[in-house]
């Protein structure tokens, strides 16, 4: 922040001291999670909605939000990776 | 012996086994509230992980999720897409509230959150809301509790004595044991609980229908194709609105994180790296809602008309050819469920209630062995008020969860504000979290009043923010100083600053 007396009015992701390697990264990240949010509502879900195709078995309905819980969890895989 | 007596004897024998473990727990941690609460700080990777997916999988997922694939189809789809976001953002605030935590001594969310905008009142208000949340939340376990081992016993338990019992059990270890006796405890009912899941959910598929596609294949050529396509069902069997489905995903994806039982694990991990570690693994623990929901459809064309649907797991197991002892075991398991969310619950409510409700309210210090005292009476106090309501009220267990989730998403503002907009002031914060709490309860007591039919939980984000917003502008900024602390505390160095 400016000085030890100043509030800024907007928000802050990130201090000073955060590396830019750190800050492109996590953005990257909530960008993914965001993506994956949207696909899961209206209007991208109605999209991928229907029964067919069946995907091991499963009505693509059901197979689209297992693909987003894997594609979230391999974003955090990565980030906790790149940060530990 | 008959089937449904060894189902019960294994009943029996689990909640002994967990009683025991639960009790004996408590002789591993210190008798402070740093013990009783945060279980020393120290809990590894291990327990922590059973403790977060033990604690959030409960009635609501082994009973009122496949509840919903039995009755609503593709609507219980919204369980699964709201947990894939909902957890993110604990790997943020979560090891944020840690380093926080740890150094100022806090063991609630409540405790941060009324330090960072330096008011008593956001304390008092959030313990108020924690606790009306809980209530319904341990109600619905209760219920679940009793309903299974009425249904497997054909209705021999009543389900006042089976809640009794295995409430009776949870109440003992809480009681004396705490968070730890829950650490302990999640890890043997998390093992158990996957297990349970994964092997029912494949069996039943398998053996009623020769495998998951053909099931499916076959409810896609029945009458019932409809429940198939997303959104799914709405309550009244027609197919549900998108921006209800929508809506739900969205209030309970912010509310997810922001259970405070949930949330103030943060402060019970060993490190920050542990922490995020359990944040990452999570999906895998939520991937068994998959074979869950594949219990509920498996009782779609084979069990018609089933009510109501929250039975249909209970029913299902009386239903199969399975060996009595299998059978006890899975009823053993959805107990489990039941019970590791119930002793979360209940320990997190009464620790809130004291610490950030009676104790600010009443305005007086008191020693360790005083709040202990004062939490292990408010853990029989709220069992018996939550008891009251499962024995009384007839409810629906996902319709009040979701009702609860309106309610703890209004926390999310605040929180998101505590790190990252430091021009957030105490009058904002409290303004946007009645605003929120004011319209989320308008809305969820007189849905007819809604403009739009959304989850009341969204008018009551939108009016948390506006209010947040504009009055913190309105009024002065809160000190830089520790401004600067909570912005600061993503990073390890500039937190251990020597600075308030």
């Amino acid at each position: 922040m400016p000085s030890p007396s100043d509030v800024p009015s907007g928000p802050v992701f990130f201090t000073d001291s955060s590396p830019p390697s750190r800050r492109w990264r996590r953005s990257l990240f909530i960008a993914i999670v965001l993506v994956a949010a949207l696909a899961l509502i209206a209007p991208v879900y109605p999209l991928f909605g229907s029964i067919r195709p069946l995907i091991f078995g499963l009505p693509l309905s059901f197979a689209w939000v297992v693909l987003w819980l894997a594609v979230v969890f391999a974003a955090l895989v990565w980030l906790y990776r790149s940060e530990h | 012996m008959d089937p449904w007596l060894v189902i019960l004897l294994i009943c029996g024998a689990y909640l002994a086994i967990t009683l025991v473990m639960g009790v004996w727990s408590s002789r591993t941690v210190s008798a402070s509230v740093d013990g009783y609460v945060a279980g020393d700080r120290a809990m590894n990777v291990v327990v922590l992980y059973f403790v977060l997916g033990a604690s959030v999988f409960s009635s609501f997922a082994f009973l009122g999720a496949p509840g919903w694939a039995y009755s609503r189809g593709a609507a219980a789809f919204y369980i699964i897409a709201y947990g894939v976001v909902g957890m993110v953002p604990l790997y943020f605030f979560g090891p944020r509230a840690r380093r926080i935590g740890e150094r100022f001594g806090f063991v609630t969310q409540a405790e941060m959150l009324a330090h960072r905008f330096d008011s008593r009142t956001i304390s008092v208000v959030l313990a108020v809301l924690s606790v009306a949340a809980f209530i319904p939340y341990m109600t619905l376990q209760m219920k679940g509790a009793g309903y299974i081992l009425a249904t497997i016993s054909d209705g021999r338990v009543p389900e006042w004595l089976g809640a009794l019992v295995t409430y009776g059990v949870v109440l003992v270890y809480v009681f004396t044991s705490g968070v730890m006796g829950i650490g302990w405890t999640n890890t043997f009912q998390g093992v158990f609980m996957l297990s349970i899941a994964w092997f029912l959910g494949l069996y039943l598929p398998s053996t009623l229908y020769g495998g998951v596609g053909a099931m499916f294949n076959e409810i896609a050529a029945s009458d019932l194709r409809a429940m198939l396509q997303a959104p799914g069902l709405g309550a009244d069997g027609e197919p549900w609105s998108w921006a209800e489905y929508s809506s739900a995903v969205v209030v309970s994806a912010f509310g997810f994180s922001m259970w405070p039982h949930l949330f103030m694990k943060s402060y019970a991990a060993r490190s920050e790296r542990t922490l995020k570690l359990t944040v990452v693994l999570y999906p895998t623990f939520q991937l068994f809602l998959v074979p869950i929901l594949l219990i509920g459809f498996a009782g779609v064309l084979a069990y018609p008309d089933v009510a109501p649907a929250d039975t249909i797991v209970p029913f299902l197991l009386t239903q199969i050819d399975l060996s009595p002892v299998v059978v006890g075991l899975v009823c053993a398991g959805t107990l489990a469920a039941s019970m590791s969310s119930g002793d979360a619950i209940l320990h997190a409510a009464a620790s809130i209630g004291l610490r950030d409700g009676l104790r600010p309210l009443l305005h007086t210090s008191m020693s360790d062995r005083q709040e202990r005292i004062w939490i292990r009476t408010l853990v029989v106090v709220l069992s018996i008020v939550a008891y009251y309501f499962a024995v009384v009220s007839e409810v629906s267990i996902v319709a009040l969860l979701l009702g609860a989730y309106g309610g703890v998403a209004q926390i999310f503002p605040l929180m998101f504000a505590t790190f990252y907009w430091p021009r957030a002031t105490g009058a904002g914060a409290l303004a946007g979290l009645l605003a929120g709490i004011a319209v989320n309860t308008l809305f969820l007591v007189a849905p007819e009043l809604k403009p739009v039919p959304l989850h009341e939980g969204i008018y009551g984000l939108m009016a948390n923010v506006v209010m947040l917003v504009a009055v913190s502008l309105s009024t002065a900024p809160e000190p830089a100083e520790r401004m600067r602390t909570y912005v600061e505390s993503g990073t390890p160095a500039a937190a251990e600053a020597p600075t308030a």
